[in-house]
């Protein structure tokens, strides 16, 4: 018994250390995946250089939600305003002080204008209204009424009426101030705050607001416009792709995974034969014969065309697919179709009543494998289709190659919306990949 | 017996016809072209010149070239380069992660899968990230190490190459390590308890009667691999097509009619076509040699 006992706490120990540096080496494996995603829900360009931020202090969607939703900008210019919102700051022009409001009314009546993010028309009265590609521009109207998340002023403005709730001022010499501060109580060092109060700046200020409502009487132009969403026609066009490349494997290798798995023909063992050679060489073959595909796809006008790549990429997986459906039928008892033969069923109304019911799992997984073909090709869909047509993947590499237009935070939610469908379905289907390896296994 | 071969056929006959059309006659159609002149004027539509049948000069052309020389003396660099990593960081994770000292190994295996699961353009640009000079984290911490003027992996042709192998490595290593952990898997343990009572340590178990014991799925599993090293496309394509231009022979080949001003199909099918030659003739020669040991073995 006194034999055993160290060596056992020695084995305890080797199993704590040995399954640390597994913990470990996983983590640094994982690294990269989990990063780009950490940078992905932070706020846009904040972007550290000089250390790794592992878990991000500010997390928000706002990436996300900027590639698929986008929002509505807007300008407006203008003689006078009144901006009714929830949090404003008034800053001095010198830096002199900084008046914070809650719950604020301010106008003027000077020549302003402001930049409104996250804008909505809520009323008008114009006589001339244009209308461009994303664009709605209003130009000298009588009055319009704005909602914003945040509103700001691109230049200085002078005499600004302030109504409000809160108000906190922070300023260095008092002797500066815009406004009487005998009633104001002094809540910190250089830092004053008083409820209820409304009165004027007289100073060149600068003004941000968020969350409210702006009208404006005679303005100059009001000037929308709709930012971001760019992912959506992207995702839509990807979609696309890769639905009907789905629906041509189908239509591709349903009727033929049948045939070489009931019937007995003449062929049928060189063509299985050639199909299988084939799926292990398809890769290099496939950009040899990218070069004539290329030329063949110009010279039959087929150029930009956003539904021939799905037939092309649904023909490229027909050995692979065919196989594959071709191994899961052989597993199913003829007894059920041919019951239906003498029943007298044509192979059609078999295939579709027999046996398509019970080999779903096998579509389900040709399926899968086949939308994620569809939905990842780069090579073909860069070469072949034009700006207004790339789908997501092409986006993403003409991005990469591009990186200075965009922030690598935007960047990475893009890359995040074209991995995530790829890796649930990935996920669904993992034991078929499995399986479909240890196929690849078996001929040897 | 004839209805059923016409039914057959015409089961078969969608899938077939479009596999035909659109995968093996361009096949076909590139390996003419490789014999053409081929270029900007003359393909796909001839306008300013005439499409002629030229023989075996782009093959002759290709020879002397310095830049398809270049490619092919690295593409076989890099299949030394990074197969030698792939089967070291496979053997490496296999082992780890099969050890009966780590406690739940199942749950790390199946999260080391991850990578398999995501599209490859994904990994490539969060490896773009990864080796970014600037905000990518690997600088950052070779800042941090004091190592001033860290190297930039996205412009300079070493330092690429060597993040190439890096990627390639993490891209592989799903594959390597499944396949390993499987054959090690299939070693009896009574073997490994026969080679402790003999008294043989643990480095000296692994060595002489683990290893020796899965060789041959390592092997199959290496071929494989080293084929897909060949075919290395499209990572450098993605990661920054114009710098390895001259180290991939199908990058090589690609760039050549499709990323220059002054395209030359008919040398682009001609570079295509003695890659697929090439690697058709090294996975024949692996299949034999492998061949070869199992009888040996047997």
């Amino acid at each position: 018994m006194k034999f055993e006992l160290p060596k056992r706490k020695d084995e305890l120990i080797k199993s704590i250390l040995i399954t640390l540096l597994a913990i470990v080496v996983m983590g640094i494996i994982l690294f990269p995946v989990y990063y780009m995603f950490t940078v992905s829900i932070k706020p846009s360009g904040a972007l550290a250089t000089t250390e790794i931020d592992l878990i991000p202090d500010k997390i928000s969607a706002e990436n996300y939600k900027e590639l698929i939703i986008g929002h509505q900008e807007a300008k407006v210019k203008t003689k006078s305003f009144s901006l009714s919102v929830e949090n404003a700051i008034v800053k001095d022009e010198m830096n002199r002080y900084k008046i914070s409001l809650e719950d604020v009314k301010m106008n003027a009546s000077y020549s302003t204008e402001m930049n409104l993010i996250n804008a909505e028309l809520l009323d008008y009265k114009a006589e001339d209204v244009r209308e461009e590609r994303n664009r709605l521009i209003l130009v000298k109207g009588e009055y319009a009424k704005l909602s914003a998340g945040k509103f700001e002023a691109t230049r200085s403005l002078r005499n600004l009426n302030i109504k409000a709730k809160k108000v906190v001022i922070e300023i260095k010499n008092p002797d500066d101030s815009p406004v009487d501060l005998s009633k104001f109580k002094k809540v910190g060092e250089n830092k004053y705050e008083a409820n209820d109060l409304s009165f004027t700046v007289k100073d060149k200020v600068k003004i941000e607001a968020y969350n409210g409502e702006i009208e404006t009487n005679n303005f100059y132009y009001v000037r929308f416009s709709k930012i971001g969403g760019t992912a959506l026609g992207y995702m839509k066009r990807s979609l696309i792709l890769a639905i009907l490349t789905v629906v041509f494997t189908m239509a591709f290798v349903i009727p033929a995974a049948y045939a070489f798995s009931r019937l007995k023909f003449f062929g049928r063992e060189h063509v299985l034969y050639f199909y299988l050679m084939f799926t292990q060489v398809a890769g290099g073959l496939g950009i040899a014969g990218l070069v004539a595909l290329y030329g063949m796809l110009v010279k039959l006008n087929l150029v930009n065309n956003l539904y021939i790549l799905p037939v092309v990429y649904a023909a490229g997986g027909v050995p692979f697919n065919t196989w594959l459906l071709k191994t899961y039928i052989d597993s199913i008892s003829p007894d059920f179709d041919e019951a239906a033969l003498v029943d007298g069923a044509s192979y059609l109304q078999i295939i579709r009543h027999v046996l398509l019911p019970m080999a779903l799992p096998g579509i389900a997984t040709v399926t899968i494998f086949a939308f994620i073909g569809g939905w990842t090709e780069l090579i073909l869909a860069n070469l072949l289709l034009n700006q207004e047509n790339h789908p997501l993947s092409v986006w993403l590499f003409t991005m990469l190659a591009n990186l200075r237009a965009v922030s690598w935070n935007t960047f990475a939610a893009a890359a995040l919306i074209f991995a995530l469908p790829v890796f649930i379905m990935f996920m669904l289907a993992q034991n078929y990949v499995r399986s479909g390896l240890t196929l690849g296994g078996l001929k040897e | 017996m004839r209805k059923r071969t016409t039914v057959a056929m015409l089961l078969i006959l969608p899938g077939i016809a479009a596999f035909l059309f659109f995968n093996l006659y361009p096949i076909v159609y590139s390996i003419y072209l490789a014999f053409t002149n081929a270029q900007l004027g003359n393909f796909p539509i001839e306008s300013t010149k005439q499409l002629n049948f030229i023989g075996l000069e782009n093959f002759n052309w290709a020879l002397s070239d310095s830049g398809f020389r270049n490619a092919f003396v690295w593409t076989w660099v890099f299949v030394a380069t990074s197969v030698t990593l792939k089967v070291l960081v496979g053997l490496f994770l296999a082992i780890l992660y099969n050890s009966r000292y780590v406690k739940g190994k199942l749950l790390y295996r199946s999260l080391l899968i991850i990578p398999w699961a995501l599209p490859l353009l994904f990994s490539v640009m969060v490896w773009r990230f990864m080796f970014d000079p600037v905000v990518g984290p690997i600088n950052i911490i070779l800042k941090n190490f004091g190592i001033l003027g860290a190297p930039n992996w996205t412009t300079d042709k070493f330092w690429g190459f060597l993040a190439l192998n890096v990627i390639e490595a993490w891209l592989a290593y799903p594959f390597m390590m499944t396949v390993i952990i499987s054959a090690l898997q299939s070693v009896p343990d009574t073997l490994i308890e026969a080679a402790i009572v003999d008294g043989a340590t643990y480095w000296q178990r692994l060595f002489k009667v683990v290893i020796p014991l899965v060789s041959k799925p390592i092997a199959f599993a290496t071929i494989l691999t080293s084929a897909a090293s060949f075919q290395y496309f499209l990572v450098p394509f993605i990661y920054n097509s114009g710098l390895f231009e001259d180290r991939f022979l199908l990058l090589y080949g690609y760039r050549k009619a499709f990323g220059s001003s002054i395209p030359h199909y008919g040398r682009a099918a001609a570079v295509l076509v003695i890659a697929t030659m090439v690697l058709a003739i090294f996975m024949y020669v692996n299949m034999r040699i492998t061949k070869i040991q199992e009888g040996a073995t047997k």
